[in-house]
């Protein structure tokens, strides 16, 4: 896989595999054949994914006090695999839009957070217009915390067409007290304990996303 | 070592433990057995501080006050639970938990060769494979596995007071002779002070228990040595849980 340093902020991807390691704060990307893409960081992004594409986007990302914004537009034909990981600090804002008006769309769309400290609010939004023929559109949000408070998911599923499968999963999970109860039990201080479990449920999410692959 | 005077517990205001009295002096071995639901556990948890507890009384371990510590602090002093159930924790590895473990009680692990030779030996010991070292804590072991799994965690950390809450339960014959003998070798390794919660008689067969009690009606009845859980092996708790000094007639 290539690794590379993005400048520019329209970029054009064709059958490939590539790793950007950074890239700018607004970026377009417009993708067309098997595209497999890598990142590190997602500031502002358009995707545009061309008819019979098939893209598969991994994102595993620091964001501290930041506000994220990613939207896919699907033409005929298309399959969108996309997985995020995410760590955060701070006060964070992570929206994911996906517009769907077009047939044969595949949109898997997978989000993980672990809280560090701070908070996030999550907007995922999935547009299915009426003129979607044959689709199938997945949102499923998952959030690990220590403080539910901090954390909010508006999952928005707006539905215009009767021939679209639609799902979505939005689940913020706390620290489980007993799994707390048993690393103090064996010395090890609650903070520590805290970030083992949360350092834990990251991986363990990526490790599932790794057999998969 | 561990002294426990006229201690209450209570849980969502329901009292499950009054008036309880126990003391366990270094190097020995106690079993606690009673009936299901007579607070067995309970007290297991209490001494490792779980919070879910409202308790009074007087508990003193290594001449501290055990209910002024966290569960954090008695575990440093030395104390060790092998809960009924072990928790499984995905994503984090054995060798991730205990390399923490051992550098928050201040033992430091900077040999990463060392750690990890002594601890695939302890693997072997157990008949555990090797990868059980990068396995996560308990997640997707078999039943057997993770009693084995928190006997890995006993060996590394070196505890000197161990509680076995049923240990043995879900555990084959031959697992169960594994873990009973693992446990031997330890006391014979490190001397510790032993609270074991069982119904079977094949662990305490080998651990052999100095002194034995009957929890009932939230309190220790009886006491006495490894000849009364032979007796309540034989007849049950029902002749066996008349106070000291109570006759049939």
């Amino acid at each position: 896989m290539n690794r590379i340093i993005v400048e520019q902020e329209e970029v054009f991807l064709q059958d490939e595999s590539v790793f950007f390691t950074e890239i700018p704060n607004s970026l377009v990307l417009h993708v067309k054949g098997n595209v497999c893409l890598a990142l590190t960081s997602i500031h502002h992004m358009e995707v545009y994914l061309e008819k019979g594409s098939h893209f598969l986007l991994e994102a595993f990302v620091f964001m501290k006090n930041q506000t994220s914004k990613i939207v896919f537009h699907n033409e005929d034909d298309v399959v969108l695999d996309f997985h995020l990981s995410c760590l955060y600090e701070g006060e964070n804002t992570l929206e994911v839009n996906s517009l769907v008006d077009k047939e044969r769309v595949r949109n898997y769309i997978r989000v993980r957070s672990v809280e560090r400290f701070g908070s996030l609010l999550i907007k995922a939004t999935g547009e299915i217009l009426e003129n979607t023929r044959d689709a199938f559109y997945l949102e499923d949000i998952q959030s690990l915390t220590t403080h539910q408070e901090r954390v909010k998911i508006i999952p928005n599923l707006l539905v215009s067409s009767n021939e679209a499968i639609c799902n979505h999963n939005a689940t913020i999970t706390h620290v489980r007290e007993e799994e707390l109860f048993y690393l103090r039990g064996l010395g090890i201080e609650e903070e520590k304990a805290t970030q083992l479990i949360k350092d834990g449920f990251l991986k363990s999410i990526l490790q599932i996303e790794e057999i998969k692959k | 070592m561990l002294k426990i005077e006229n201690v209450t517990v209570k849980s969502e205001d329901k009292v499950i433990l009054e008036n309880f009295h126990l003391e366990i002096q270094p190097g020995e071995i106690h079993a606690l057995m009673g009936q299901n639901g007579a607070g067995k556990s309970t007290i297991a948890k209490v001494l490792l501080r779980d919070s879910h507890y409202d308790v009074q009384g007087m508990i003193s371990f290594h001449n501290k006050d055990l209910l002024a510590m966290n569960t954090t602090d008695v575990a440093r002093e030395g104390m060790f639970l092998v809960m009924q159930n072990p928790i499984e924790i995905a994503g984090v590895s054995n060798a991730e938990l205990l390399r923490t473990a051992l550098n928050d009680r201040g033992k430091n692990t900077g040999n990463i060769l060392e750690f990890h030779r002594e601890l695939t030996e302890y693997c072997k010991r157990l008949e555990l494979p090797t990868s059980f070292v990068h396995r996560d804590v308990n997640f997707n072991m078999s039943g057997g596995e993770k009693k084995k799994n928190e006997l890995l965690h006993l060996w590394m950390l070196k505890p000197n007071f161990l509680i076995l809450d049923e240990i043995d339960s879900g555990l084959d014959v031959d697992s169960l002779k594994l873990v009973a003998r693992s446990l031997v070798e330890y006391y014979e390794a490190y001397h510790p002070s032993i609270l074991v919660i069982t119904h079977q008689k094949t662990l305490l067969d080998i651990l052999k228990p100095q002194f034995v009690h009957v929890l009932k009606d939230k309190h220790i009845i009886k006491s006495g040595d490894f000849s009364l859980a032979e007796q309540i092996f034989q007849d049950g708790f029902g002749a066996s849980t008349m106070r000291n000094g109570e006759t049939n007639e």
